[in-house]
């Protein structure tokens, strides 16, 4: 899905960069950072497993990444994140003869590609978008203590954390954009819609919204 | 925060920024600032609603309340302020039996006021009210269950975690009054800001809120 995603991005890039060769074409490289305002990752276990197991995930404090853009006649950017996340979770689980405790530990990073319009060109130059989170890779592990009830016997194993494939996922923006000297500065907020997914430990919250803040240096213009 | 809080606040944003219009800037008749507010919820942030005699509830008191802040200042005379204030949640309950288990809380809590205001005066130091709503509002955490020292219970019984979602208060109504210092491209506004929350029963913030900040703003456009 990854390399979907890249490979869409470099296709639009290219293919936008042609069709804008009459105008203005900017590169921009840089990075985002930003605080998630809601949980990221649930646990969606539904009926018959619902009593019986339990878990839990922490909000994470941040999200980073590298970032590209690529700005048209002055009037849309067209964007490329690659955005991480720390995931931190617990849980228990029931059985007939042992009790699990779990403890999950990992990282998701997400991909979105988003095209912004500049409502202003003045600065700050206000914009708003449109986009699609085009990957999304969950990585990590889940420590499993096992104890049995009858004897207390206690054993560890660790299991990989798996996620179900969410993307593509719609997302909203808006945000500002000031230009000093080579630097560009975009403080924004913005709303990710994931898909609902069931029966999962690990899934994506489906309503996420964040604030975020993106540096980058233009670096390449014509 | 659900769809309909989602959307009206897409509404809002986009009426704002087709209001920002280009000629309007260009008269100088707006100005953009960016910063951070904080300061001290005088109230009780959060409580439990609900008649129970089987364990007692507590949440600490919520120190700080801080945030990113957004301003628009129409000719001189309006205010318009967006937040995104961030509270920490923290409490448990605490069951009456002994040997039962203590659940914890642990959650943070975003609300995005938005507030239109009227200046007094003009100069330096501008007394300013008005009125606003919540225009969304998230609280997500965790919520877990231990069990006391002694209890004999933990080593076996499964311990609990899940995801804490609170219910959404909204529509909720938000009168401020403040002054204004101008100082070097500085904005510095102390304020004083009520909320009245919609509540029903349940873990949820109660219905009179008072709170104390500061912001601080840069004229980022004039």
């Amino acid at each position: 899905m990854l390399k979907h995603g890249v490979f869409i991005a470099i296709w639009i890039l290219a293919g936008a960069a042609g069709g804008f060769s009459q105008g203005r074409f900017e590169l921009q490289f840089g990075a985002s950072a930003g605080l998630p305002f809601s949980i990221s990752m649930e646990s969606r276990l539904p009926g018959f497993a619902g009593p019986f197991a339990s878990h839990a995930y922490d909000r994470a404090p941040f999200f980073a990444g590298p970032a590209v853009r690529a700005a048209f006649n002055d009037r849309i950017t067209l964007g490329f994140d690659a955005l991480y996340k720390p995931v931190r979770g617990r849980g228990s689980e029931r059985f007939e003869t042992s009790r699990e405790t779990l403890s999950t530990s990992g990282s998701t990073w997400d991909f979105p590609l988003i095209v912004d319009y500049h409502v202003l060109k003045s600065t700050p130059r206000l914009y708003f978008g449109l986009g699609l989170v085009v990957g999304a890779i969950t990585r990590g592990t889940t420590e499993i203590r096992s104890t049995d009830i009858q004897t207390g016997a206690s054993s560890m194993r660790t299991e990989e954390l798996r996620a179900k494939r969410q993307v593509p996922a719609p997302i909203i923006n808006g945000g500002l954009e000031w230009r000093a000297g080579g630097l560009v500065i975009r403080p924004e907020m913005r709303y990710t819609r994931w898909r609902r997914v069931d029966a999962t430990l690990a899934a994506r919250h489906f309503n996420q919204f964040e604030y975020l803040i993106g540096f980058s240096f233009r670096s390449y213009e014509r | 925060m659900n769809v309909r809080t989602s959307l009206s606040t897409l509404v809002l944003l986009v009426t704002a920024l087709f209001a920002l219009s280009p000629s309007a800037f260009a008269q100088r008749r707006l100005e953009f600032q960016f910063g951070v507010r904080a300061g001290v919820p005088v109230t009780q942030f959060m409580d439990l609603n609900i008649p129970v005699s089987s364990f007692r509830e507590s949440f600490d008191r919520t120190y700080v309340t801080a945030g990113p802040t957004f301003q628009v200042i129409l000719y001189d005379r309006f205010l318009i302020q967006g937040d995104a204030m961030y509270k920490r949640v923290r409490g448990r309950t605490q069951p009456v039996n002994p040997g039962s288990a203590i659940f914890e809380f642990r959650a943070a809590s975003f609300e995005f006021p938005v507030i239109v205001d009227y200046y007094f005066t003009r100069g330096n130091w501008r007394p300013y009210a008005g009125a606003g709503v919540v225009a969304g509002h998230i609280s997500t955490g965790t919520l877990d269950s231990r069990f006391p020292p002694g209890s004999g219970s933990g080593n076996l019984d499964s311990p609990f975690s899940g995801q804490l979602l609170l219910r959404n208060q909204l529509p909720a109504y938000v009168a401020n009054g403040g002054l204004e210092w101008n100082t070097s491209g500085l904005a510095i506004r102390p304020e004083v800001r009520y909320t009245r929350w919609d509540r029903s029963g349940g873990i949820g913030i109660p219905v009179h809120q008072v709170e104390v900040t500061v912001g601080l703003s840069l004229d980022v456009a004039r």
